[in-house]
């Protein structure tokens, strides 16, 4: 016989869908709502009554599914090594972004051949972009909540380092230089990876440490 | 007593009340559910489905860890205090300590 608990746990499946981490939120669901169910019937009520208070006291399905979803109770998609392998991309990345940055700056110092010193400057901004870009996804693969401006510049330099990316894969590839092609798969890592990040953050479980932002009650 | 400004609410909240809870040994949602009902003499009922959604983001948020075993021959999902819960607990209780005796002391006076 189907109860009022199974009416509830068939509408959270289809409202969350199918993943580890929708049946994790819909086992623990569960688990309660037959808690709740064993303890009125020991109070004397019928199977059926109980299970039907249990579900009305546990609340409406479809606003439960929505805090699950709202509030990233479904980080878990996938596993945490993601972020600390995206963290080690973006640092690798600015790691060479610095050794590149300093190179430039010597080269611009003492070994200057022909380019315009706008040219340089080009370059030489670009480099440190790069390097911020860096440092900023780095900052909002530590910790969960970010203020929009940050966000918002990852996930735009993220589309930027895209586009750079492509050419200089292209660039490289038709001057048959693997070095240059590498660099530009590792940027388009970190754009593709930036731009997900930002778009879809419950793919990626994230940390937060301060107690100061709780207060979810 | 001057006011903690760096704690604009100047109370406890449920997210604390759960911590406490759980500061007494793990438990599972319905557990901490009844444990927060019953030790509150019925004054904290919440609507049962919203304990879940702070759960998680507690257990997001590094305070809490959760790991399913089983109670009493049902698999429930267990969860405990983690090293920084402890002290968020301890720093909210101290807030709440100062609070209350702030409030009473208004209210003695009052009376």
């Amino acid at each position: 016989m189907t109860t009022d608990v199974d009416v509830f746990v068939a509408e959270l499946q289809a409202l969350l869908g199918k993943s580890a981490a929708a049946d994790s939120v819909i086992r623990e669901a569960r688990g309660h709502l037959d808690d709740k169910v064993a303890a009125l019937m020991r109070d004397g009520m019928t199977p059926a009554d109980a299970s039907r208070e249990a579900v009305v006291a546990f609340g409406d399905a479809g606003k439960f599914a929505f805090a699950a979803l709202a509030d990233g109770n479904l980080d878990a998609v996938l596993p945490n090594f993601l972020r600390w392998l995206m963290l080690a991309g973006t640092g690798l990345v600015g790691l060479g972004a610095t050794v590149w940055l300093g190179a430039l700056v010597l080269t611009f110092l003492f070994g200057r051949e022909g380019e315009s010193g706008l040219a340089m400057a080009a370059i030489l901004a670009g480099g440190a972009a790069i390097l911020l870009h860096s440092l900023a996804f780095g900052r909002l693969l530590l910790r969960r909540r970010q203020h929009w401006l940050l966000c918002s510049g990852v996930f735009l330099g993220g589309l930027v380092l895209l586009a750079v990316s492509g050419a200089a894969i292209v660039g490289a590839g038709l001057d048959d230089a693997p070095g240059g092609v590498l660099a530009g798969l590792l940027l388009a890592a970190q754009g593709g990876a930036a731009v997900l990040t930002v778009a879809f953050p419950q793919l990626v479980p994230q940390k937060r440490s301060s107690f100061a932002h709780l207060d979810g009650g | 007593m001057k006011a903690d400004k760096s704690n604009p609410r100047q109370g406890v909240g449920l997210n604390a009340l759960i911590l406490a809870v759980l500061g007494r040994g793990p438990a599972h949602g319905y557990a901490i559910l009844t444990s927060l009902r019953d030790t509150s003499d019925g004054v904290f009922d919440l609507p049962e489905g919203t304990l879940y959604p702070i759960l998680h983001r507690l257990e997001g948020q590094g305070l809490l860890r959760a790991k399913w075993q089983s109670v009493g021959g049902r698999e429930r999902k267990v969860y405990s205090l983690t090293k920084a819960a402890h002290a968020a607990v301890e720093a909210e209780c101290a807030d709440w300590r100062r609070y209350a005796q702030a409030v009473n002391q208004v209210l003695g006076g009052a009376t």
